[in-house]
């Protein structure tokens, strides 16, 4: 039953991704449908029913700067009929930064993960900690990793903002360069600490 | 194209990542159960997935964790 609910979401899927390929000019990737196990666990952790899964089926686009994920975002607002917008800058959740756009295809929920490449360095690192510490990802578990993935998190909004900010010449450049050498910084802290 | 990853998040190793055509989805899915109950009997906890794109390039770019490290995932190119 689980395997014929999950290939319900084939179509629509198939739907969203020849749009999206046709339409922007950035390639997604993506998962036709979540695993039995991903489900069974996600329905027991939530405590939710089935078809209140957003992510059962769903694809990634990683684009270069928040000017490019606002414009991805506009435009996929535009080619599905009705979506529904997560907009996690401003309000990150513990950390995690992107705009989830929700399309409802077919009468099912097809999520679109639009990340920046920094807000994906983020998400990748953050599985890391997720994998020493589950409840993380939750608000719970250690607090010094959390912070650190708050922390870290920030650091990386600072520099998407800055990579579209207006600021140009030497000082442009020094201060990338700055901010790069504080990111790596925290990369170190964090390697530390999932070592300890 | 479609990918089935099967992931060893303790260790960090990618077990298996194997190649399928688009017509090849039947048994890609059917390849993906076989797997997870496999994995389920014997209680191991592997993350099992399929993903599609057009090539593995664009899996390794949006999913590096399969494929890199911790120091790999720190390259930046910000400055490029």
């Amino acid at each position: 039953m689980l395997s014929q609910y999950c290939d319900s979401f084939a179509e629509p899927y198939a739907e969203v991704v020849r749009i999206i390929r046709k339409h922007l000019a950035s390639v997604s990737t993506g998962r036709e449908a979540k695993s039995h196990m991903s489900i069974m666990a996600k329905l027991k952790r939530e405590s939710i029913r089935l078809s209140q899964i957003q992510d059962i089926a769903g694809c990634r686009i990683v684009v270069g700067y928040l000017s490019q994920q606002n414009w991805a975002t506009e435009l996929l607002s535009d080619l599905f009929e009705k979506i529904t917008i997560v907009d996690r800058r401003e309000h990150p959740s513990f950390g995690y930064r992107a705009v989830h756009v929700i399309a409802h295809v077919q009468n099912k929920l097809i999520e679109i993960q639009v990340r920046t490449f920094l807000q994906q360095v983020w998400a990748e690192h953050s599985e890391a900690f997720f994998d020493l510490d589950p409840e993380i990802k939750y608000g719970g578990g250690n607090e010094s990793h959390r912070n650190f993935l708050v922390k870290f998190s920030e650091k990386t909004n600072e520099i998407d903002s800055y990579l579209i900010s207006q600021v140009s010449g030497s000082n442009r450049g020094q201060q990338l360069d700055a901010l790069e050498f504080e990111l790596r910084g925290l990369i170190q802290e964090g390697e530390r600490l999932l070592r300890n | 194209m479609l990918f089935l990853i099967e992931y060893d998040r303790s260790n960090k190793r990618l077990i298996t990542f194997k190649t399928f055509e688009d017509a090849q989805r039947r048994a890609a899915k059917d390849e993906r159960l076989e797997l997870e109950l496999s994995l389920n009997q014997l209680g191991i906890q592997h993350e099992i997935v399929i993903l599609e794109a057009p090539t593995e390039e664009h899996i390794r770019r949006t999913h590096r964790r399969y494929f890199e490290t911790l120091a790999q995932l720190a390259t930046l190119p910000l400055s490029q």
